[in-house]
């Protein structure tokens, strides 16, 4: 086609399913190299940390009443002061990180569980099976999130555990989205196409070819859904659908700190802070994890 | 028998030449990269008359389309014009500010690019990108630059001009894109054209056709054009004369049949022998080896010296001036020219 | 394009249907016996058998549900089990307010996270578009509730500019009404300022520098009519994408933030219906939430479809 020699170089784009395994060496060393990542990581480990020592760093018992000290500022023996019925605070935060965290978690966790091999089956499998799951993954999607939580708490009856399933389903839709994707991506790649020609079973292909390489884009939307699971659970939680009395979860201790607003403003900051704080960390680590995935990984 | 005398011959050196549509004179483009200020065109001058086609040629970072997109001042953010002027007639460009160049593109200066898929916009008919840049420089109505529209396009050569002014790009094919684009950029009628690889992203047969049309735009039109391309054959059938770039330098310049027929430049050998109708005995492509330094490493001597066979130690010792030789503007980048034997085209 | 619209509406059947079975399912989701579970520990087993009338649990699920198809397809979404109040009318007189609430966010955030989406784009890496890209990360992570309680402290109980709760209707006073939704409108919109501008801004980044803006560049477009038209025209296709789907969550967010500033809408409704284990009330707002939401998303691919002439070749 070409009259002459040098062909200028044409800048690549990316195309999708062409990618290499991803170099372990390369991807720990891209993200040990950005900084704010990093810095959300040591927020993310000290803050788990916290959280699973929060019995023996506690202060006082969180649960502790003492109706003669409600409402006092910072001190030395309360160093983020009590709430309205004389607890500690700092012990309550303490403990509502442990709860939250947990019930992030694990309603991702359980987002994961159904999400992905129903998105690998449809991405990989595709035709009808595809169609069928994406019309009702997207029915699910078009469901505001929070009313979908909150209307399945409504069914199963208020408390931690039935908000962590109603988060968790919340998040289904979105893990079968990008699982989907990410096989649908590599469905005609010869290897697979080998596999398939010397007879190996579609399930197994699917655990051990698939799975593998679909993995990077899944970590990367699972962390950044902590985040937005944390936000869900506490607003459940706030709500009072979540996590009941004498239980602390950063939501609740919101709630209640919202009532006696103009009496003791500082009780509102803390839990709020360390929400927003927290779920900016796991963004901004999310956001660090997919840009050192690099070109392994599809935007979103 | 007494002549009477020729009153009216007047010595060439007094009647002033018809200024020339494009004047470039030692033109240098810097860019700001992290690795320092990189020249990436480097003193370079030619003129354009109107009417004629000046053919600008290299491989893909001589700054051959750098040299032309610095005309109308169309350079990234971290590109400067260091040095040299640039003279639209009579008028000086390099000094122009932003808002006085915005008035010249598009109305005295029309340009067109490689991709004609990806440089016109998807989201516009090509009728209303067309009248956008009419109105944009005349006072006319909607109405009027339309028909105009219509008319541009037939000129091109577009059949059922009449409905295709609505039509959106992606609907156009390959040749077609390009040819609304050459409508475009001959909208205002602009007394420069600049054409940047327009060629290269097409098919061969589509690619003798925009040629050919480019050819009777010029005859009719009678605007001076700057051509921009790797090619050195599309250029062969367009250009009157053509510049050699290579790395920020023109090694090699003079009218088409000189510089093709009688090469006095070992690059310019090398791209003529480079050509693939043109293998040796045993059926292979001639490849220049080796490859051009970037910008921020060019040699302090000859720049082609560690690829040309021809190379000796006074190649690299010093920086090597472009001399002319003989009439018609030849000129050539090398030392050694005088003494070689250089094989051409034909 | 009528084709492409029409082909679009009628996809809404499918999938108002799927979502009348998952919500009318929610009563199936209850656990144990659903009428003793509503009715409460407290309730006597006359109360129990009340609830199981009124909500007809003694029929065929089939039945059940046919029944409720029915009636929401006449707007009769059945009665409260709380106020015995009719909930449609009940969602009828609270939806000016909620959907005051809704467009005021809207507002802001388009408003804002374009302009504001736009300059960081266009001054790429500056120390502007720095910031605003911290303060963007900064705006999706905070609970909109936690906004809306520093609001209030600085706005309300502090500077005492602005109203903390209470509505006001727009027919009455058009003042009081914006005066009442601007730190609410703020709160919910924050979120979406955030993601507007992040989304804009990565919209215009690609475009800008596209080959078609050289061209016009190199025609002489001046740059408001490049940056206004031409880039505009080409990075709303992702925006709009967005803003439908951000719709959908500030539907959800209005939730909280009525909580916060004691405003009658339907959020407010809707918790305490799920706090008092309301059923038909849960049933009704979330159908209908989720119709609007749909819809809003239809209109928004719709006007996707006008805007990018390859979308609707691609369809027919």
């Amino acid at each position: 086609m070409e009259l002459s020699a040098p062909q200028r170089p044409r800048a690549a784009k990316t195309e999708p399913g062409r990618r290499a395994r991803p170099s372990s060496r390369g991807f720990l060393v891209r993200l040990r190299e950005q900084r704010a990542p990093m810095v959300a990581l040591a927020y993310l480990v000290v803050l788990v940390v916290a959280a699973v020592l929060a019995g023996p760093l506690s202060p006082s018992d969180p649960l502790t009443q003492n109706l003669d000290n409600v409402m006092a500022d910072p001190s030395w023996a309360h160093p983020l002061g009590t709430d309205q019925l004389g607890r500690d605070v700092l012990s309550r935060m303490l403990h509502a990180a442990r709860l939250s965290l947990t019930a992030g978690a694990i309603a991702v966790g359980l987002g994961l569980a159904a999400g992905v091999p129903v998105g690998l089956v449809a991405g990989y499998v595709g035709g009808w099976v595809d169609r069928i799951v994406m019309f009702f993954t997207d029915t699910l999607m078009g469901f505001p999130p929070i009313l979908l939580a909150i209307g399945v708490v409504a069914a199963l009856g208020p408390s931690v555990t039935n908000a962590m399933i109603a988060v968790g389903i919340i998040f289904i839709p979105r893990t079968v989205r990008v699982t989907r994707g990410a096989a649908l991506a590599i469905r005609n790649e010869t290897y697979l196409e080998a596999s398939r020609s010397i007879g190996t079973p579609t399930g197994r292909i699917l655990r051990v070819h698939v799975l593998p390489n679909v993995l990077p884009p899944i970590i990367v939307q699972a962390t950044l859904m902590i985040g937005f699971a944390m936000l869900a659970e506490a607003s459940l939680s706030f709500l009072g659908l979540g996590a009941q009395p004498p239980e602390a979860s950063w939501g609740s201790m919101l709630a209640s700190a919202a009532r006696d607003l103009d009496r003791q403003p500082l009780l509102m900051v803390w839990p709020g802070l360390a929400i927003a704080v927290t779920v900016l960390a796991l963004n901004v680590f999310g956001d660090g994890l997919r840009d050192s995935f690099g070109r392994e990984v599809r935007r979103g | 028998m007494r002549t009477p005398p020729a009153a009216l011959d007047v010595p060439a050196s007094i009647t002033p030449a018809p200024p020339a549509a494009l004047t470039v004179e030692d033109l240098s483009v810097e860019f700001r990269t992290p690795a320092g200020a990189a020249r990436v065109v480097d003193g370079v001058s030619f003129q354009v008359a109107p009417g004629e086609t000046v053919g600008l040629v290299g491989e893909s970072g001589s700054g051959k389309t750098v040299t032309c997109m610095s005309i109308p001042r169309l350079l990234p953010a971290n590109g400067r014009i260091v040095a040299g002027s640039v003279r639209l007639g009579e008028r000086e460009l390099t000094g122009l500010s932003e808002a006085e160049l915005r008035d010249i593109r598009g109305r005295d200066i029309g340009v067109v690019f490689q991709e004609p898929s990806a440089s016109l916009n998807p989201a516009f008919t090509i009728g209303h990108q067309i009248t956008a840049v009419i109105r944009r420089h005349e006072d006319v109505s909607r109405a009027v630059a339309r028909r105009r529209a219509v008319e541009l396009l037939q000129m091109v050569g577009i059949p059922r001009a009449d409905l295709r002014v609505d039509a959106y790009p992606h609907e156009f094919s390959g040749g077609m894109s390009q040819r609304a684009m050459i409508a475009m950029a001959l909208a205002c009628s602009p007394s420069l054209l600049l054409a940047d690889e327009p060629t290269t992203a097409l098919d061969v047969t589509i690619q003798a056709q925009i040629i050919e049309l480019f050819q009777r735009l010029q005859a009719e039109l009678g605007m001076a054009m700057v051509f921009v391309s790797h090619d050195l054959a599309v250029v062969g059938e367009l250009a009157d004369r053509i510049h050699v770039m290579y790395s920020s330098q023109v090694v090699e310049q003079g009218a088409r049949d000189a510089v093709l027929g009688a090469p006095r430049h070992p690059y310019t050998e090398g791209l003529l022998a480079a050509m693939p109708q043109l293998v040796d005995a045993e059926g292979r492509l001639n490849v220049i080896p080796g490859h051009a330094a970037p910008a921020t490493e060019y040699a302090e001597g000859c720049r082609f010296a560690d690829r040309c066979r021809y190379a000796e130690e006074r190649c690299t010792a010093a920086p090597v001036a472009l001399a002319g030789q003989g009439g018609d503007a030849r000129a050539v980048r090398c030392v050694r020219s005088e003494e070689l034997e250089l094989r051409g085209w034909e | 394009m009528i084709w492409y619209a029409a082909k679009r509406v009628a996809l809404l059947v499918p999938v108002m249907f799927t979502v009348s079975i998952a919500t009318f399912g929610l009563l199936l989701a209850v656990p144990g016996d659903p009428a003793a579970e509503i009715a409460g520990p407290n309730a006597t087993e006359q109360q129990i058998a009340d609830v199981r009338d009124r909500l007809g649990l003694d029929e065929s699920v089939v039945h059940q549900y046919l029944t409720w198809l029915g009636g929401v397809l006449h707007g009769d979404f059945g009665a409260s089990l709380v106020s015995l109040r009719p909930v449609t009318d009940m969602v009828v007189e609270r939806l000016p307010v909620t959907l005051s609430l809704a467009f005021v966010a809207l507002f802001i955030g388009t408003f804002f996270g374009v302009i504001l989406g736009t300059i960081a784009a266009l001054r790429r890496g500056s120390l502007l578009d720095r910031a605003l890209t911290v303060l963007a990360s900064l705006g999706i992570a905070t609970p909109n509730y936690w906004l809306g309680l520093l609001l209030i402290l600085a706005f309300s109980l502090t500077l005492t500019w602005l109203p903390s709760s209470q509505y006001v209707p727009l027919g009455e006073d058009p003042v009081g009404w914006a005066e009442h939704l601007v730190l609410p409108g703020l709160a919910l919109g924050a979120a979406f300022v955030a993601e507007t501008t992040r989304q804009v801004r990565s919209a215009v980044l690609e475009v800008k520098d596209l080959p078609y803006i050289t061209t016009a560049r190199a025609q002489g477009m001046l740059p408001r009519a490049v940056v206004g038209k031409y880039i505009a025209k080409n990075a709303a296709v992702p925006v709009l994408t967005v803003i439908g789907l951000q719709f959908t969550r500030i539907l959800g967010g209005t939730v909280l933030v009525e909580q916060i500033f004691s405003l009658p809408g339907i959020g407010t409704l809707m918790v305490s219906a799920v706090l008092g284990r309301d059923l038909p009330v849960v049933q009704g707002v979330m159908f209908g939430a989720v119709l609007v939401a749909v819809v809003v998303n239809l209109v928004v691919d719709l006007s996707y479809a006008a805007l990018n002439p390859k979308v609707r070749s691609q369809w027919s």
